[in-house]
């Protein structure tokens, strides 16, 4: 895959960025705005207030990628239902702070601003003054501390402290009002990792984001409305509580009533219809570089797919206007070959660092013990890895793209360890494996294949569901790799379900899946944090040591240990520590091949997109990942269609 | 005979209280419920949820409470005319079945007349030349109709009317059409699309009802009353229409009933090829989702239907045959 | 009519010719009724197909021509290759000509290019991949194939798929499974038709009543949740080849409604007729009437009605898989070869990935029109 020259920057700065206060220079345009002209005739007819009166007083001014366009159309798309309302949070990717289109910088979105104390304890978030929501309602500080009030601090709707809202004696930050536009956080520990946390708080998402239009949801909320109001509402609508209620009211795609920020709102559907139909926010905040106001595109259409199969045909066949999500990659030559007569053009996103495809293994496996050491035994880990033969994997179900590494960061972002630790044992030498079981005492019998020690068969299992394209494909040729090597080795295609629960009750001996975390080591769900959940097979017991305090489980030891040490310190540390540590960490990850990886750099997830051959300002390298909240991150409100 | 309807009529709620049971064990039986599911579909994007929110989620779906109180619940709902709510749609199941309903039973109905149109005449015809090469011929198509796997039928159709015609058969409707109100236009836009699936579901019918057609024919066909017709001369055709053809097709007719349950289950397979919004799908989707309500409601509904069905072809066959009548 | 002039049972007795006619006399229901199914030259021409097809079920490492489960990036979606006699205008013995591959830089998509200069000679019974013959017989000689010397050379008479595995000896061991799933399934179902139905139909009564409404109850339920409640409650942890049988067996309990009620038809009407009076007269046991009686009188009509199951399991079998719910890879099977031909890639880019389907078309045609003959020629009462 071609790297683009663009990503060879490093992403230094927007970790230095954390480390210098943060201060938006001033409004440059002090022009009049423009307006969509369906908006315009609003305003004539005396419908709307006029541009200037709906955008903040400081805009956020978004620079087109190419041009400056020109207003209207619609962008036609697919979902496949209400599990996958994600489809729609990565589209508008509506946060307080955003990551910038390289997944490099932490950028100003819906605040003008922020700064931070110089131990990083104190945190000031600079609201846009007049700023509105999708209703014209105000959106103020009252918003956030409607947020940390009525939802942080309410038990019944968070029986427990968030995990990025908490101090190290597990209480919540303290949240205070500075004035109208103004927000102060303040936690008893350097929190470097809260700017970061910010930008994953969607304001589209099922769990509640960090600011919440409290002149809406009060009216649904017993500290505002009063608890009678409230409860008379409940009943009306036959639910049992009020977190019901409110729980129903607050997530966007879910209740085309409730205003967002985002620059496409819904009207008068939901992720439930058949097609979900959001249209231009009037209020929204951002403006081209020209003073027109954001999106220029009317509309966007989710329509509902029901087989993965037929959305990837009606892609095929044009009905798509831009589609990255639920594109089949092996489709790719299809799409391909049919893009001028459909009208569209296919570019491709690599995956932003990891692994496409890592054969996890189980560092707490228990069903048998000396299969277990074994799994655990970091020689039979590099044997294994050296038993793949990779470049059949990256032919084969990659189409040839991508690189073979081992699950590290991206040779362009600063965490990444070097080109040493990325291809650590991923060399395809059979003797060298072979050597390597034989000194484990893994002897071959009389048909070649290998028993443990204490004589009992050897054979592995691997568990993989088809969740991203060529899993299965891959998890064949590995166990196909192993039986050159002497282990039988069994391929389980398992649906996601009956996955995901075995994998919680530890019977998995490994599993394929992705690491498509490794940019984000500190913050979120990193895969190769012990305690994530969800996670991998890697390491339930610890997860359970964890969870339960050392009641149950078992004590991380060794790597695994150091992993959560390394882990810990990040999180209250500078940006320069931050590097060695995430260098360290990944080191320690290729060494100990706890993931054994395969290809990476792939455009497999959400990386091959389909877009209408008029649409402009699509950005041909964009950082691909959900944190960063792809195509969000290419910002969708200024494509626009010409001619 | 009115005993015997009074008779079907007194099981019926019995048989419908069995199914009931039958279809909440067999949603029952997969590991896991509906929460299972939600997580690891969110869990394979990235997002997780906390053990206090599942466990309130739980709580709101009734999830944490014994089998047997979750299945009273539904029945008692049921009785009182509540289909009960979609865990996974947030929405009621009569409104999620209803606007489905309309669209299976269309597309099945037009099938329905497909396969007859083509099955009758090709038994007839079958029948009057039996083991002449006509007849092996139209054997042929007709179990290759049914032989051929559905799924696949329908996607090599699908690309076969893109890659030649450049016409798209995904949906029922054109994109401009699917979030349309109801309109002439609307139904017309279904109507150019309809047939394609409804072909590919008539199909695989044809030979059974072919068949049927044709053994019923042969046995009329060696009746003394065709021999007499036979004998004063009536030409053939006129002969064998006139009468035989309708005592053969009679049995055809009378199990129209068992058919209305295939109305609604027909097709899913070229309904998930095809993405038709008809409700084998969503029947599907809700089994793996264990959606358990919205599931079992479908499965209910086809039940009743099939007990409908089998009372009608019942009272058909007795109207149609005064030997059962009587008896 | 001209079928009824024809018909040996009718004609017998007026035949000039004794012997012939003694003989069909003291035949035994089985051999009328296979002397009346020769006439059905369709369903006999299919009769050898199934032969040929049993025989590739039975031992198809013989007849293939690679290890199937043998991949190989660079041998990926190559179009099947034609056998040759004539190269350059003159007769040769057969070949195939090589092929190249290489991958096209803008679609990305696996391209082949014909080596018309390099011949690779295709011959009977040469040697290959080692395998055991009935599983114990170690044998390295196929049917068909490369003759060793060319190492490193493969043939795909019906091209590869998307790993470089070869179609045609991946198709040889689907036979395999599929065949012998319809098969054991339609065996099991069988003799629990024959059970519940002969049981049903010659006690009557409430037994009768109680089996009867079961049977309603399996035919009243859409067949998707019981399927899916089936596979899902199979073990996670069970191996491909357990589950292979698992399906095996949920195929056949969901499948001997069909059975049992033909079987009970017959036990209605037969309980009837004379010679079954007879026999209890002459005071003949139950178990002597069941079975040296009534069964051998309406064996054909079971082998018939057999034969029509069959090829429903094997289309159900794909059916499963096509809902996710069947056999998985690494299995072989019909199904698991469809399955992985639905998709835009294969139907587009590589058609000859369909062909399994062609297979399944061809016998559940073969055992539909079989079943047909059968049943046509078992009917005593048929034209």
């Amino acid at each position: 895959m071609v790297i683009s020259a663009r990503k060879q920057r490093t992403v230094r700065a927007w970790l230095v960025a954390l480390a210098a206060s943060f201060l938006l220079p001033g409004m440059v345009f002090a022009q009049s705005y423009s307006e969509a002209p369906a908006l315009a005739e609003a305003v004539a007819a005396g419908d709307l207030p006029p541009v200037e009166e709906r955008l903040p007083s400081n805009p956020l001014v978004i620079q087109p990628v190419d041009e400056v366009g020109t207003y209207g159309g619609t962008i036609r798309r697919a979902f496949t239902g209400p599990g996958d309302s994600n489809n729609y949070v990565r589209w508008v990717y509506d946060a307080l702070v955003r990551f910038d289109s390289e997944g490099a910088e932490i950028v100003p979105h819906l605040l003008e601003g922020w700064e931070s104390s110089d131990d990083f304890t104190t945190w000031t978030l600079n609201m846009r003054e007049g700023a509105k929501w999708s209703d014209g309602d105000d959106f103020t500080a009252d918003d956030i501390m409607f947020y940390y009030n009525g939802v942080v601090l309410n038990e019944d709707l968070t029986p427990s402290t968030p995990a990025w809202l908490a101090n190290t004696d597990g209480t919540p930050a303290t949240f205070t009002k500075v004035d109208d536009y103004t927000i102060q956080v303040e936690f008893d520990f350097p929190n470097t990792l809260f700017l970061t946390e910010l930008t994953f708080r969607d304001g589209a998402d099922r769990t509640l984001a960090a600011f919440l239009p409290s002149h809406y949801l009060g009216q649904f909320h017993p500290d505002v409305a009063g608890e009678e109001a409230v409860q008379a509402l409940v009943d009306e609508a036959g639910l049992s509580s009020w977190v019901d209620l409110f729980m129903q009211k607050a997530i966007p795609p879910d209740n085309a009533d409730r205003p967002t920020m985002a620059a496409w709102v819904a009207e008068d559907s939901t992720v439930s219809d058949d097609v979900f139909v959001v249209r231009r926010n009037p209020y929204f905040i951002g403006v081209d570089t020209a003073g027109n106001q954001l999106p220029y595109v009317d509309e966007v259409q989710f329509r509902y797919f029901a087989d993965v199969e037929a959305l990837n045909f009606a892609a095929v066949a044009g009905e798509f206007d831009f589609q990255a999500r639920h594109i089949q990659m092996p489709n790719f030559p299809v799409l391909v070959e049919n893009s001028e007569r459909s009208g569209y053009r296919v570019i491709t996103w690599p995956t932003f660092g990891g692994s496409d495809a890592a054969l996890w293994v189980n560092q707490n496996y228990t069903l048998d013990e000396e299969l277990g050491e074994l799994l655990a035994n970091r020689d039979f880990r590099i044997a294994l890895s050296h038993g793949i033969e990779r470049e059949e994997i990256r032919e084969s179900a990659f189409l040839g793209l991508g690189e073979i590494r081992q699950p590290v960061p991206a040779p362009w972002h600063p965490y990444y360890p070097g080109d040493e630790a990325a291809t650590r044992y991923t060399e395809f030498d059979p003797d060298t494996a072979n050597a390597m079981l034989d000194e484990l005492g893994l002897t071959r019998g009389s048909d070649g294949m290998r028993s443990l020690p204490s004589g009992a068969p050897l054979r592995l299992e691997i568990s993989v569901v088809p969740a991203f394209g060529p899993w299965p494909d891959v998890a064949q040729l590995i166990a196909s790799d192993f039986a050159e090597l002497g282990i039988t080795t069994d391929v389980q295609v398992r649906e996601r379900t009956a996955h995901f629960t075995m994998r919680d009750s530890n019977e998995l001996m490994m599993e394929i899946w992705n690491e498509d975390t490794t940019a984000f080591p500190f913050t979120g769900n990193p895969k190769i944090d012990p305690r994530s959940n969800p996670a991998t097979i890697f390491a339930v017991e610890n997860r359970t040591w964890y969870e339960t305090n050392g009641e149950r489980g078992w004590e991380p030891e060794g790597s695994i240990a150091r992993i959560v040490e390394i882990i810990e310190e990040a999180k209250t540390v500078g940006v320069d520590r931050q590097i060695e540590l995430a260098q360290e960490l990944y080191t320690l990850a290729s060494e100990e091949v706890f993931a054994i990886g395969t290809v990476g750099l792939t455009p497999m997830i959400q990386g091959v997109v389909v877009i209408n051959e008029n649409l402009r300002n699509v950005p041909a390298v964009v950082a691909n990942d959900w944190p960063l909240r792809t195509p969000g991150d290419a910002r969708p409100e200024q494509f626009f269609y010409g001619n | 005979m009115h005993l015997f309807i009074l008779k079907r009529l007194l099981i019926a709620p019995f048989l419908l209280a069995i199914f009931s049971v039958i279809a909440f064990v067999l949603i029952q039986a997969p590991p896991g419920d509906f929460l299972t599911s939600y997580i690891a579909e969110l869990a394979q994007g990235g997002t997780s949820i906390g053990q206090e929110q599942i466990e309130a989620l739980r709580q709101q779906y009734g999830l944490d409470r014994p089998t047997y109180v979750q299945y009273f619940v539904w029945v008692g709902n049921l009785l009182q005319g509540d289909l009960g709510t979609s865990f996974e749609w947030r929405r009621s199941n009569a409104e999620l079945i209803g606007e489905r309903l309309a669209l299976t039973l269309t597309m099945t109905t037009i099938s329905l007349i497909f396969t007859w149109a083509i099955a009758i005449p090709a038994g007839i015809i079958s029948a009057v030349r039996q083991y002449s090469g006509i007849d092996y011929v139209i054997t042929v198509l007709n179990y290759i109709g049914l032989a051929t796997p559905n799924f696949l039928l329908a996607l090599l159709i699908m690309w076969f009317a893109f890659d030649q015609f450049g016409v798209t058969v995904t949906g029922l409707f054109s994109p401009e059409y699917v979030a349309a109100p109801w309109s002439l236009a609307r139904v017309a836009d279904m109507m150019s699309r309809i047939w394609l699936p409804a072909l590919v579901l008539a199909v695989a019918g044809t030979a059974e009802v072919a068949r049927v057609v044709r053994a019923n024919l042969l046995d009329e066909l060696d009746r003394p009353y065709t021999e007499m017709a036979r004998a004063k001369g009536l030409p053939e055709w006129r002969l064998v229409l006139k009468y035989p053809t309708r005592v053969a097709i009679a049995p055809v007719i009378s199990t129209l009933g068992w058919y209305i349950p295939r109305l609604l289950s027909g097709g899913l397979v070229v309904s998930v090829v095809m993405s038709l919004p008809t409700i084998g799908p969503l029947l599907l989707r809700s089994l793996i989702g264990q959606d358990m309500y919205l599931a079992g409601t479908i499965i209910l509904l086809y039940s009743v239907l099939t007990i409908v069905g089998t009372l009608l072809s019942d009272i058909l066959l007795a109207l149609l045959d005064p030997r059962i009548r009587t008896a | 009519m001209s079928h009824a002039a024809t018909d040996p049972a009718t004609t017998a007795p007026s035949t000039s010719h004794d012997d012939r006619g003694n003989q069909v006399y003291v035949a035994p229901g089985w051999k009328l009724t296979w002397l009346r199914f020769k006439k059905h030259r369709l369903a006999l021409v299919f009769l050898w197909l199934i032969g040929l097809i049993t025989i590739v079920a039975t031992i198809p490492a013989f007849f293939a021509t690679m290890d199937p489960d043998d991949s190989r990036a660079a041998r990926a979606f190559r179009p099947p290759q034609v056998i040759r006699i004539v190269h350059d205008g003159t007769l040769t013995l057969p070949f195939v000509y090589a092929a190249e591959s290489a991958r096209n830089p803008r679609t990305l998509k696996l391209e082949w290019t014909v080596d018309r200069e390099t011949r690779l000679p295709v011959r009977m019974f040469v040697k290959g991949f080692e395998y055991e013959l009935f599983g114990f017989i170690p044998v390295d000689r196929h049917f068909v194939g490369i003759p060793p010397a060319y190492e490193g050379s493969t043939v795909h008479f019906l091209g590869t798929d998307r790993l470089g595995r070869d179609q045609w000896s991946r198709l040889m061991f689907g036979t395999q499974t599929s065949l012998s799933i319809g098969l054991v399934a339609v065996a099991i179902s069988t003799l629990l038709g024959i059970l519940l139905g002969g049981i049903s139909g010659y006690y009557g009564g409430l037994v009768d009543n109680v089996i009867q409404r079961i049977i309603e109850i399996l035919q009243s339920l859409p067949p998707i949740p019981i399927w899916l409640a089936l596979s899902a409650a199979l073990p996670r942890t069970w191996s491909v080849t357990t589950v292979y049988f698992a399906i095996t067996v949920i195929l056949a309990l969901l499948g001997w409604t069909r059975l049992a009620r033909e079987v009970r038809g017959r036990f209605l009407s037969l309980r009837e007729e004379d010679f079954v009076s007879a026999a209890r007269l002459v005071g003949a046991s139950k178990m002597r009437i069941i079975f040296s009686h009534m069964v051998p009188s309406f064996m054909s009509h079971i082998i018939a009605a057999v034969t029509l199951a069959i090829p429903l399991m094997i289309l159900n079998e794909t059916f499963l898989s096509f809902l996710g719910l069947g056999m998985r890879p690494p299995a072989i099977s019909w199904g698991v070869m469809l399955q992985e031909a639905q998709n835009l890639q294969s139907v587009v880019n590589a058609p000859w990935l369909m062909i399994p389907g062609l297979f399944v078309i061809l016998t559940v045609l073969a055992l539909n029109i079989i079943g047909d003959g059968l049943r046509d020629a078992a009917d005593p009462y048929a034209n």
